[in-house]
């Protein structure tokens, strides 16, 4: 008779570790990529990494007088620099001056930014920043980071070949990949409906 | 000339004066068309938005990769669990109908017991260098001093079941 305690053992074992290894490498991936969703606009180079974009429309051939003051409102006085764009992430904000993008936590440097290189008529940068505080919400996504890092590692420690491993990992590691799975999915729900 | 000037000028309307700015009736509903109309402006001409294309691509891209992952990890859970709960039913069925084979002189304690010792000489073969199994190493060199010590086992089981004529006292012929 087939024993199916030692097929559950080492039966499945030689079954179970391409699943294992597939899973290793999609919480890798998924681990990353969390990351850089949290990370977003934090630094100029991960700056196309943002939730909204708000920029003043400094077109010339827009006819309203209201547009034409504010032209000549945000139009540079400081050199050839403009303050146009401001884009808003998890944790922080960029603007765009000129090509130069600075990029900070705390939206007091960007208002310095902001009067130093034209000026802020419409407080773009406080705008951005309140909806960053109380817009858009980053829990799910910061708990899904660390679900996904608890899977990883049970899901790592799982695929260790040699040394005997508590059958508790696999289970921690499913229950904290479907834990990170519903989170991210409430978290990127809520961000479509918040932008 | 001068006298179309003259007529055309009498039957023109005079122009309307300006208005006398303390003379504007500021109630809240014109507040309200004011701000409303600023606002339109400014709203929709004067500042774009967009939203962000990586946030979402990412986003949605790690739920589907930790979906696959959750979904496989969850598979192998619960087959495990289900054929571990499969062999503890199967070994209770059995150790059972053993009782009941043998009219109750070999419990389902002893099956239990006797079957623990197997499975210990089992653990301790394969971990001297075989892994394929009890039935796998009967051939094998380290199974030389396994095998003798497995059945000494089951044989030292059995005899505690021997009646004093040295019979098996199991099933119906048991005396």
């Amino acid at each position: 008779m087939m024993n199916l305690t030692r097929f559950s053992r080492f039966g499945t074992g030689q079954c179970t570790k391409p699943i294992f290894l597939f899973s290793l490498v999609a919480l890798s991936i998924s681990l990353i990529f969390t990351a850089f969703l949290l990370t977003g606009s934090s630094t100029p180079s991960l700056r196309k990494f943002y939730l909204i974009e708000l920029s003043y429309d400094t077109d010339t051939k827009t006819p309203s007088p209201v547009i034409g003051n504010l032209t000549s409102l945000i139009s540079s006085d400081h050199g050839n620099k403009t303050f146009s764009t401001i884009r808003v992430g998890y944790r922080s904000l960029c603007i765009d001056h000129g090509g130069d993008w600075e990029c900070a936590r705390d939206a007091k440097a960007l208002n310095l930014t902001a009067k130093e290189v034209g000026g802020d008529p419409l407080q773009l940068v406080a705008v951005g920043d309140i909806y960053r505080k109380r817009i858009s919400f980053s829990a799910p996504i910061w708990a899904s980071l660390i679900a996904l890092a608890v899977a990883w590692i049970a899901t790592g420690v799982s695929c260790m070949p040699v040394i005997p491993v508590h059958p508790m990992f696999k289970k921690v590691a499913a229950g904290s990949a479907v834990l990170a799975t519903v989170t991210l999915l409430g978290g990127m729900v809520l961000q479509n409906v918040t932008s | 000339m001068l006298l179309r000037e003259f007529l055309s000028f009498s039957h023109s309307p005079p122009p309307p004066p300006p208005p006398d700015p303390t003379s504007w009736n500021l109630t809240d509903e014109n507040y309200r068309t004011a701000v409303a109309t600023l606002v339109n402006q400014l709203g929709l001409t004067a500042i774009s938005v967009h939203l962000g294309n990586m946030i979402p691509a990412f986003g949605w891209t790690s739920f589907a990769l930790t979906l696959l992952s959750a979904i496989g990890l969850g598979a192998v859970v619960v087959t495990e669990y289900t054929l571990e709960k499969t062999q503890e039913k199967i070994t209770r069925k059995a150790e059972e109908a053993v009782s009941r084979g043998t009219g109750g002189r070999i419990s389902p304690a002893d099956v239990r017991e006797w079957k623990n010792a197997v499975t210990s000489v089992n653990e301790r073969g394969s971990s001297a260098g075989s892994d394929t199994g009890f039935a796998g190493r009967l051939g094998g060199a380290a199974a030389r001093g396994v095998v003798p010590q497995g059945v000494s086992l089951a044989t030292s089981l059995m005899k505690k079941k021997m009646n004093g004529d040295g019979r098996l006292a199991t099933g119906h012929n048991a005396v």
